[in-house]
């Protein structure tokens, strides 16, 4: 019954997901095209170039034609897996894209880990001690963290990075440390990852804190907690076992949110501290009006969006069988 | 930020299904809800104050550059004289550059400047109506005096007092309008669609799923990128307020339907139908204030990631640019490293940042408590 259900799901999904998609990528183009100038507009301004070179240019890279042409170029290529040519780096969009989202990945992993650590054992025992000066302290610790932006945070990291110097500023690795399996190699790029990992960790952490603590004290009111405690159950197995199997329900369906807001997420703490992924690559190409790169990273996002949303209800799914029931019905 | 789809989202439409969980939700540390409602409140009422007051209070005016004081650190106000004797009129030094590298001063002890309150210097425009000259507090002594700097100077010697006062009118109004021009579109077509239900309403709903599927600030930034970059501030703040409905119309519609829909079954909708009053009539007169309050928390909710996408804006340069101020675009002069290092007055932009975030949501925490009372 589960896998039908399943298998349904990601039918429906994968048919909405195709007209979404091509809403949303005729949608950017259309905005990103009407304004007027294009990447090769900067150009015109340069003395030693000719009018006549820029013209060429302008025909190699179809910016003479009209909008709804070029559209339909660039659908036509998207849709044999080609997403055009940066304008800026001369590089294809497909190349640069799978290069950083690597990076990105790699940030956004290690900071969804973190917050998990950080936030659910501590929401549990603020649950379990509540008004207890642990469950004061994280309740605080979360208001902050939450009313903190990441672009403060951001800030701060590099403020700390440079009056202590204990960590590098920004970047992914050290000039000359090679690009391998070294140890050597690893150590840095560990020594990166720390201040971008915390700086995109708390915010999600103290989401996640106070959803594990709301969700425990709900459950630790239920009548199988009570019936557990009942059976003589020592108090360590009723609060792992029972109650907080149970209180994980609603903060598993938030991984997959987190996946949908990774992109936005990761737009300003790439740009502050340097870390060369897909959010610095957005801001890059609409600084440089590099349109193909643009629409490949709006393309990218929405698609993670969708993924991400499908995740969180597979997720549901699987951990709540009353939907199971109610999406056979 | 993270604008669109909030994390806690599944968890808060389930409360307001069954009508519990929401106190075990409860998620500020435990201050009494009054006084975090009020401590936010209070908050937001003197930052608004006194950001929209900045002409006045700053002693001078945001875009006043003093060439000869670049990065001078906040100015010490005195009270004792070099003798030690106390004055009753607090008084300041003249800053003597001694490092010309790294803008290092010392005060030039031989000769005080007292302050003086409610003085006349540089003319500004108040509320964009006013035009005044009068300022909360200068320095003794007019052109020649030394320049009173509270929170210190930027690199172009311009005031950071005054910068951070009038980049508040910016960051401080621009995000909560355009939210609010997403809640008047939002809650209309909620409204409609939850109170006539059928297709309008599956159609409305539908439209709202795809807004808010969309990557927000990679959409804010790529909509932005459509526009020219060098276009006036009101353009810009103008065109800003559209993006913002644009992106956050979908969310508040979401929630007004499900309001909407949930109070169209109880009886005193349907008495009022019964007593001939028009749609418009119920909706407006009947349902609206009765929906109120969940509505207001969710836009101090909110609030904060709108203010913040401007801030964010501002910050990457695709906002409010120079000479003009934002927090953003301050923040994005303290990231330079060199004043990381050296000028941690400029960091005043996080500050201002954090409390506004934090007053928000001490309100709207406080808000979903007092809900989850009722």
């Amino acid at each position: 019954m589960l896998a039908s259900t399943i298998i349904r799901l990601l039918v429906r999904r994968f048919i909405e997901a195709v007209p979404t998609l091509l809403i949303i990528s005729a949608l950017s183009f259309a905005l990103i095209g009407a304004a007027p100038g294009d990447a090769l507009s900067a150009l015109e301004q340069e003395p030693r170039i000719r009018a006549e070179t820029i013209a060429r240019l302008r025909q190699e890279y179809a910016l003479d034609r009209p909008l709804v042409v070029r559209y339909g170029l660039w659908l036509r290529s998207a849709l044999r897996g080609d997403l055009g040519t940066s304008l800026t780096e001369r590089i294809p969009v497909t190349t640069l894209i799978s290069s950083r989202l690597l990076n990105t990945l790699k940030l956004s992993l290690s900071a969804t880990l973190l917050a998990w650590l950080i936030a659910l054992p501590l929401g549990a025992l603020a649950a379990v001690r509540r008004g207890s000066w642990i469950d004061r302290l994280s309740g605080a610790l979360a208001l902050i963290s939450v009313s903190t932006p990441r672009l403060v945070l951001a800030i701060l990291a590099l403020l700390l990075a440079v009056r202590t110097g204990l960590f590098p500023v920004g970047n992914i690795r050290s000039l000359g440390v090679p690009d391998d399996l070294s140890l050597a190699s690893l150590a840095d790029s560990l020594h990166h990852l720390i201040l971008p990992t915390l700086v995109m960790s708390l915010p999600l952490a103290a989401v996640y804190l106070r959803q594990m603590r709301a969700g425990m004290i709900e459950v630790l009111r239920a009548d199988f907690i009570r019936t557990a405690r009942a059976k003589g159950l020592s108090e360590r197995t009723v609060v792992i076992r029972h109650a907080a199997r149970n209180a994980l329900n609603p903060l598993i369906t938030l991984f997959g949110y987190a996946i949908a807001a990774l992109l936005s997420g990761s737009i300003i703490v790439e740009t502050v501290m340097a870390w060369p992924g897909i959010g610095q690559l957005a801001v890059n190409a609409v600084r440089g009006r590099d349109i193909p790169v643009l629409m490949g990273v709006v393309l990218l996002a929405s698609t993670m969006m969708l993924i991400g949303n499908l995740i969180a209800d597979l997720l549901h799914l699987i951990a709540d069988p009353r939907l199971r029931q109610q999406a056979t019905r | 930020m993270e604008l669109g789809r909030r994390p806690n989202q599944p968890e808060r439409q389930r409360d307001r299904e069954t009508g519990r969980g929401e106190a075990a939700f409860s998620p500020s540390p435990r201050l009494p809800i009054s006084r975090s409602r009020h401590l936010g409140l209070t908050l937001l009422l003197v930052f608004y104050l006194v950001s929209l007051l900045g002409g006045f209070i700053a002693p001078y005016h945001f875009r006043t550059q003093s060439r000869a004081t670049p990065f001078l650190p906040p100015t010490r106000i005195h009270f004792f004289d070099e003798q030690g004797n106390f004055h009753l009129r607090p008084f300041i030094y003249r800053p003597k550059l001694v490092d010309p590298l790294l803008f290092g001063y010392e005060e030039d002890r031989s000769q005080p400047f007292p302050l003086v309150f409610f003085v006349q210097g540089e003319s500004y425009e108040l509320f964009g109506l006013f035009t005044s000259n009068w300022h909360l507090v200068g320095v003794e002594g007019g052109e020649s005096a030394p320049r009173l700097h509270l929170l210190g100077t930027d690199g172009l010697g311009r005031d950071v007092l005054a910068r951070l006062l009038y980049g508040g009118q910016i960051s401080l109004i621009v995000g909560p309008l355009g939210l609010l021009l997403a809640y008047l579109i939002g809650v209309s077509l909620g409204a409609l669609a939850g109170y006539y239900g059928g297709v309008l309403d599956s159609l409305l709903m539908r439209a709202a799923e795809v807004t808010m599927s969309l990557p927000a600030l990679v959409l804010i930034l790529a909509l932005r990128a459509a526009f020219p970059l060098n276009v006036t501030p009101a353009q810009v703040a103008a065109m800003m307020l559209i993006i913002f409905a644009a992106v956050g119309w979908a969310e508040v519609a979401r929630l007004a339907r499900g309001l909407v829909a949930a109070e169209r079954r109880q009886d005193y909708v349907a008495a009022a139908i019964v007593t001939g009053a028009r749609a418009s009539r119920i909706i407006l007169r009947h349902i609206l204030p009765n929906i109120r309050p969940p509505l207001l928390t969710h836009f101090a909710i909110s609030a904060p990631s709108f203010i913040l996408a401007e801030i964010a804006l501002s910050f990457l340069g695709v906002g409010v640019q120079e000479p003009s101020a934002s927090w953003g675009t301050l923040l994005a002069e303290a990231q330079d490293l060199s004043v990381l290092k050296n000028y941690l007055w400029m960091m005043t932009p996080a500050l201002m940042i954090f409390l506004t975030a934090l007053a928000f949501h001490l309100l709207g925490e406080s808000g979903s408590e007092l809900q989850a009372e009722r």
